[in-house]
């Protein structure tokens, strides 16, 4: 049996903050990855991270660019909270070595970024995230925090609404532990693997999210997907949001920059949900390419300065697109990338169940509301993941010993035996490409009844072909066959939720637009979704959104 | 053919038999090489850990003096030719190095201007001279022997430097053995390292290093194994009985300098050639031819 | 797109069933842009279930899934199919070298990971500035260097394929030395220079120049760079090691004569430890062979010894 006061699962951005701040307070941390730290999804981010630094700035129009950009969905409470404490979140990040970009006095560079009324996005060339994930890992190190490396957590143990603890496969040898805890942090990421084009890397599976829905919890806001405008064409690799910052055009097959039509005062940088679906019109009205794409052009930009600035991007579009940007436009179409719901969380990362906090993307403070802001993600990370590793263990200090029910492992135990045992049977890779297809066109960029209808039957049919998977590798150590089938798995009851709460929400808000109800209707929908696992299938409720400041209005760019 | 000639140090003292041997190759050929008297030693890579820019600025030096006479440079030396491509390519690539490396240079009155090739023999048998020209000068084809060709590291790698055929799978010995009659034989080692840089300071691991090439190579059926650099030269035929003792493996692999095996294959009498001064005799293969 | 078949050779190794690791042989319908990566995620998921590897971003910057490529590490998301097949008439896929074999092609990185922990892997910082909000000032040409070095995903393409690494395991490796690297040329980190002292201990002078973890870099940090800096760093800081005596009596060489001089560069760095060859130099002296310790002056030395002064200057020992 393993115990600690505080399990964190996730050992991206979000987790090892928390993991940081929890072991500085003086708890007994430990962090349970699927993968090593090193190779967590934070690593990916490319643009940049938030901050009203500059002088004619300020958390406030920070804070308002957030509520607006969120399509006044967010809690206004918790923007406020994250808007003032980024400055400190970042210069903290600096301190601890991560290698900014700066300006000629040497102080942190920021550039302009979607939606945001002043550069306010601190940025390390495009590889943003690899440095910060970077920086954290090594601080981690300093600190000696304990890290259970490729174990899988499968399940959380909740008793009597209280948090235990949770049970995981340590994939190297295939064996399930329990592992007690007094407090459980997820900080496991979203769920970009539920759709067939999406930036996320393949274990973005929201394995935490999926977890805290089947241990009981309702979710919250799970219909707002965000899709990133600018993926590579083919593969759906990530070209940031700062490729457009640094003055990138968007231009149809008929050499329009067309953004003029959709949002003529920000045109590129409007706010990602606006771009995505200026794009997918665009497409979808004869003006892009075939296959369906259009361009990113960044040759006026010229190779000192996309070699200074974007050179990830700049080999990437080399590598995957067989192009290089500083000569021709680069193809790019929108694909999934960000998942504005999660585990509904307060200011401090504490959830409706006792002992259980959430932080990063697998949370919902909410501080994205129905759309996210580019470069606010990494900052939520930092500042939720703080805030949840410090109450986390304030938390414990006031739990003795918790006993934990042997039954949970081996119901756990069963579950797995059955399906690695079982010799005939459905194939995994075909659910979740099935699954992937049908979420990407059904439950997409522009959504109608109908297509939602058919998905809901899609889903339902595929997670009735999950019962039945065959792995076709029965083998114990280092199963990956078991591990993508569990991850699909979490995939599936999540698509579930994303289908109903889609279906549900008749009005078009931030990245969820109807086609059949087009218009935001403040007056019935200016609440956030509550989705709770039943037999019958998600169980949907409501809860009001906290306005402090900004009352809701028209939202144009 | 008329080259600025680089012999490297170790040629002209601990390898004589490799500058010998070039010089009957140059005479079979017609190769004109004027000799670099006055250029100094490249630093091997090691000046460059005592001072990197002092090892520019020498080497840069060298490029000048060839650059004077109106002549590409010809080297015989992989480490020469790994660390002058190096210097040339950060040199040709850094314009505010290359000034200030052409500042110091002009205390003496020479500057570097960018246009001298570096070749190595290797490379101008195969782009200058042409291989089918050679074959036709073959007189004394090696009959088939078979030849275990060691690339080393300084002549492949890093390859945006040296520029000359892919590092991952080089063919320029193979294609020379096969039109000098001989039949290449593949091994595991042939382009790792001979571990030379470390034999002073690291014996032992260079011993390993060396004795495992040469046992994956005679484990292939090599005659014998030829180099394109005297320092692996020292490593793999000067210490080939340590190195084996090392390993434990009973070892018996002489090793050819690539001048000596062209100089051969065109007829020079093998005496010419300094195989006496290999501590792995090489009578074996010269029975055969 | 047009497709071609083309064979791939995979090491396979379970466990619970292996005895040793074999090669089994895939055929796969390739296309001009699928990754080796892709190749094997087709083979996983339409021929073989049982086939392990790792893989997570498949875009080159989380460093998964390196494995060895005919016969040279790589990233399977970023090595191009047929190119690999077009080089080698079919593509060899093996588990990556220098650490121990867990199943097919994952490999366990501990042994990595551990030399990377022998060398403080972290930004000693200035921990009284806990709390501040500003910044400490950083130029990008200051963090230009270390900014490079940071660059690196930590896959384990240099560390698998390093010579040294094969026969010495006191070496502390490409990736370990390149990151403490990071960390002395970062303006920020309070240890600096003095991070070089170590060094020595941890096998600075065990790298070969073999330049195989330049070349397998996917992300063109260039360690043996670092490390060759690391050294001009440890020259420096007059380390006596015998690394630091190899340098300094080349340089010497180089000033004295304009060439090298095998013999008292030799001398000077074995020092006693020369009568370990003694029977060797005895040997090369009666085949003509042993250099002499007396090399004669290149003509127009003067040149070389006055850039010598020129460019070190006080610096000279």
């Amino acid at each position: 049996m393993i115990k600690h006061d505080i399990v964190v699962v996730g050992a991206g951005l979000a987790g090892l903050r928390a993991a940081i701040e929890a072991m500085e307070k003086g708890a007994d941390v430990a962090v349970l990855s699927k993968l090593h730290p090193a190779r967590s999804h934070s690593d990916q981010a490319q643009g940049g991270i938030n901050a009203p630094l500059g002088e004619d700035d300020s958390w406030e129009k920070h804070a308002f660019d957030t509520v607006k950009g969120s399509d006044y969905l967010a809690d206004q409470d918790a923007v406020e909270i994250m808007c003032k404490d980024a400055p400190r979140a970042i210069i903290e990040l600096e301190y601890w070595g991560a290698l900014f970009s700066r300006t000629q006095s040497g102080r942190l560079a920021q550039r302009p970024f979607g939606g945001a009324g002043f550069p306010r996005t601190c940025f390390a060339a495009d590889k943003t995230g690899h440095v910060l994930q970077t920086t954290i890992f090594e601080q981690t190190r300093k600190n000696g925090v304990q890290i259970y490396e490729e174990w899988f957590a499968t399940s959380l143990v909740v008793e009597d609404n209280v948090c235990k603890g949770l049970t995981a496969i340590e994939i190297l040898t295939g064996e399930i532990h329990a592992v007690q805890a007094k407090a459980v942090v997820l900080a496991a990421g979203g769920a970009g693997q539920v759709y067939s084009k999406t930036t996320n890397s393949l274990t973005t599976t929201g394995d935490g999210i999926a977890m805290a829905y089947n241990a009981g919890v309702a979710i919250e806001d799970m219909e707002f997907v965000q899709f990133h405008p600018t993926s590579l064409y083919g593969s759906n690799i990530l070209i940031s949001e700062g490729a457009r910052g640094e003055g990138g055009y968007l231009v149809n097959a008929l050499g329009e920059r067309f953004m003029q039509k959709y949002a003529p005062d920000k045109m590129e940088l409007a706010p990602r949900d606006i771009v995505s679906r200026s794009i997918e019109t665009e497409i979808r009205e004869g003006r892009g390419f075939e296959g369906g794409y259009v361009h990113l052009d960044l040759r006026h930009l010229g190779e000192a300065k996309i070699n200074e600035r974007l050179p990830t991007i700049r080999e990437l579009v080399i590598y995957f697109a067989g192009v290089d940007p500083v000569k021709e436009p680069i193809p790019i179409q929108p694909a999934q990338h960000y998942t504005m719901g999660g585990i509904p969380t307060d200011s401090d990362g504490a959830t409706s169940v006792k002992g259980l906090y959430a932080a990063g993307e697998c949370a919902c403070v909410s501080v994205h509301g129905a759309n996210r802001l580019g470069g606010n993600s990494l900052l939520d990370t930092v500042v939720f993941g703080k805030r949840a590793g410090a109450k986390a263990a304030e938390y414990v200090k006031s739990i003795s010993d918790l006993s934990f029910l042997d039954a949970s492992l081996k119901e756990e135990e069963k579950r797995i035996e059955t399906l690695l045992n079982r010799k005939d049977g459905a194939k995994a890779s075909e659910i979740k490409s099935a699954l992937g297809n049908t979420m990407f066109n059904k439950v997409g960029i522009f959504r109608h009844k109908r297509d939602l209808e058919t998905a809901k039957k899609n889903v339902a049919a595929l997670k009735r072909q999950f019962e039945n998977l065959c792995l076709m590798d029965s083998s114990r150590k280092f199963n990956t066959s078991l591990i993508e089938a569990l991850e699909l798995g979490f995939a599936l009851d999540l698509a579930e939720v994303i289908v109903a709460c889609a279906l549900a929400r008749k009005e078009s808000r931030g990245a969820h637009y109807r086609v059949d109800y087009s218009k935001r209707d403040d007056a019935i929908w200016l609440k956030h979704t509550l989705a709770a696992r039943t037999a019958l299938g998600p169980k949907l409720s409501y809860k009001p959104v906290t306005v402090t400041r900004w009352q809701p209005e028209v939202r144009g760019y | 053919m008329k080259y600025a000639y680089y012999p490297g140090c170790v040629a002209k003292s601990g390898a004589p038999e490799l500058y010998e041997s070039t010089a009957r190759v140059a005479e079979k050929l017609g190769i004109e090489l004027v000799e670099l008297t006055t250029a100094s030693c490249c630093g091997a890579g090691v000046v460059n850990e005592g001072d990197p820019f002092l090892d520019l600025v020498l080497n840069a030096r060298t490029f000048a003096i060839a650059e004077n006479m109106g002549l590409d440079i010809l080297t015989i030396c992989s480490t020469c030719q790994g660390v002058m491509c190096q210097i040339k390519w950060q040199l040709d690539n850094d314009a505010g190095l290359l000034a200030k490396t052409n500042e110091a240079l002009a205390k003496i009155n020479v500057q570097y201007v960018g246009r001298v090739k570096i070749k190595h023999l290797l490379w101008a048998l195969i782009e200058d001279y042409g291989l089918s020209k050679l074959e036709q000068q073959v007189v004394k084809p090696l009959k088939g022997l078979k030849v275990a060709p060691f690339y080393g590291c300084y002549i492949l790698r890093p390859a945006e430097a040296l520029q000359f055929e892919n590092h991952e799978k080089p063919t320029s010995l193979e294609q020379l053995i096969t039109v000098l009659g001989g039949e290449p034989v593949h091994y595991e080692g042939e382009t790792k390292c001979c571990g030379f840089p470390i034999l002073f300071v690291q014996r032992g691991t260079a011993f390993e290093m060396a004795a495992t090439s040469l046992n994956n190579a005679q484990q292939k059926g090599a005659d014998f194994m030829v180099t394109p650099c005297p320092l692996c030269h020292i490593s793999l035929d000067t210490y080939q009985k340590k190195s084996a003792k090392k390993i434990q493996a009973n070892i018996n692999l002489p090793v050819m300098h690539l001048s000596q095996m062209v100089a051969l294959a065109l007829g020079v009498e093998p005496g010419k050639l300094g195989f006496s001064k290999h501590m792995v005799s090489m009578a074996k293969v010269l029975s055969v031819l | 797109m047009k497709t071609q078949e083309v064979v791939f050779r995979i090491l396979r190794f379970t466990p619970e069933r292996d005895e040793k690791p074999h090669y089994q042989t895939f055929h796969v319908k390739i296309d001009k842009r699928m990754t080796v990566l892709d190749a094997l995620e087709n083979i996983k998921h339409e021929q073989e279930a049982s086939l392990t590897f790792r893989r997570s971003c498949r875009s080159g910057i989380c460093g998964s899934c390196a494995m060895k490529i005919n016969g040279l590490a790589k990233l399977a998301c970023k090595t191009r199919a047929s190119t690999e097949a077009d080089k080698q008439g079919g593509v060899l896929v093996e588990p990556m070298g220098n650490m121990s074999l867990i199943r097919d092609l994952v490999v366990d990185m501990s042994e990595f990971w551990r030399e990377v922990d022998r060398g403080t892997p972290w930004l000693v910082w200035d921990e009284t500035l806990t709390g501040s909000t500003k910044e400490n000032l950083v130029t990008n040409e200051q963090q230009q260097v270390s900014g490079k070095l940071a660059d690196c995903i930590m896959c384990g393409c240099c560390f698998s394929d390093c010579v040294s690494r094969v026969f010495d395991k006191n070496f502390n490796g490409p990736a370990s030395l390149a990151k403490i690297h990071r960390f002395v040329t970062d303006p920020r980190d309070k240890e600096g220079v003095k991070r070089v002292h170590e060094l020595v201990g941890m096998g600075l002078w065990s790298c070969t120049h073999c330049y195989f973890c330049w070349s397998q870099c996917p992300r063109d940090v260039r360690p043996v760079a670092a490390i060759s800096a690391l050294r001009v760093l440890s020259f420096n800081s007059l380390d006596p090691s015998q690394g630091m005596h190899h340098v300094n009596a080349f340089m010497d060489s180089v000033k004295d004569s304009g060439m090298l001089n095998e013999a008292t560069l030799y001398l000077k760095t074995m020092r006693w430890t020369t009568l370990r060859d003694f029977d060797l130099i005895l040997k090369l002296a009666m085949k003509g062979k042993a250099p002499s310790p007396f090399r004669r002056p290149i003509p127009k030395i003067e040149e070389v010894r006055s850039l010598y002064r020129l460019i070190l200057g006080g610096k000279e020992k």
